[in-house]
């Protein structure tokens, strides 16, 4: 089984994933963030990739290695694996989606929701500075 | 009313408002039981 946890940045992903995964049986965590960091830690250039983008999800590549990154944590673990990660561009839910039905057709995907300013609170709660340049840019996204 | 992600299409919606992250974890456990499992090989 996979789970895809998706919902707006901020919303409690990560922190739902723990407890999620201590409640069900071998599972462990998948994290594309992951994925995305270490992208720009060899150098992706984004603005190669599509113009005035900020955001490593423009990148093909993260979106290929997102779902083969499942792909093999899967397979080398052995374990069930939940994805938190906010996926927000339809075609590219649409495109991570299709990869990993295709691994596991036990694909469980869920939105976790709640009101903006709830949202803002939890940010605000976890050291997050919506003023900052990260928070606007945390911020613009939100929606 | 206006909440994120309220756009259809990205997942089963699960609300979190008034719950902790225990128990959103437990609606999510909840709701995976009660769906029938795919087969799955690793």
């Amino acid at each position: 089984m996979i789970v895809l946890l998706n919902g707006s940045f901020g919303v409690g992903k990560a922190t739902v994933a723990r407890h999620l995964q201590e409640k069900l049986d071998k599972t462990s965590i998948f994290n594309p963030e992951q994925v995305g960091l270490l992208l720009s830690r060899v150098g992706v250039p984004l603005h190669f990739v599509k113009s005035e983008t900020d955001d490593f999800q423009d990148i093909p590549q993260w979106r290929r290695l997102t779902v083969e990154g499942v792909r093999l944590w899967r397979h080398v673990l052995r374990r069930n694996v939940i994805v938190p990660m906010t996926i927000a561009n339809p075609e590219y839910f649409d495109e991570i989606r299709s990869g990993l039905v295709q691994i596991d057709p036990d694909l469980r995907l869920f939105c976790l929701m709640a009101e903006l300013q709830t949202i803002k609170t939890r940010l605000n709660s976890c050291g997050v500075d919506l003023a900052s340049a990260d928070g606007r840019w945390i911020s613009a996204r939100l929606a | 009313m206006s909440k994120s992600f309220l756009r259809p299409g990205y997942g089963e919606p699960v609300e979190t408002e008034t719950l902790s992250a225990v128990q959103v974890a437990d609606e999510i456990k909840r709701r995976i039981s009660g769906q029938a499992a795919a087969a799955t090989t690793f």
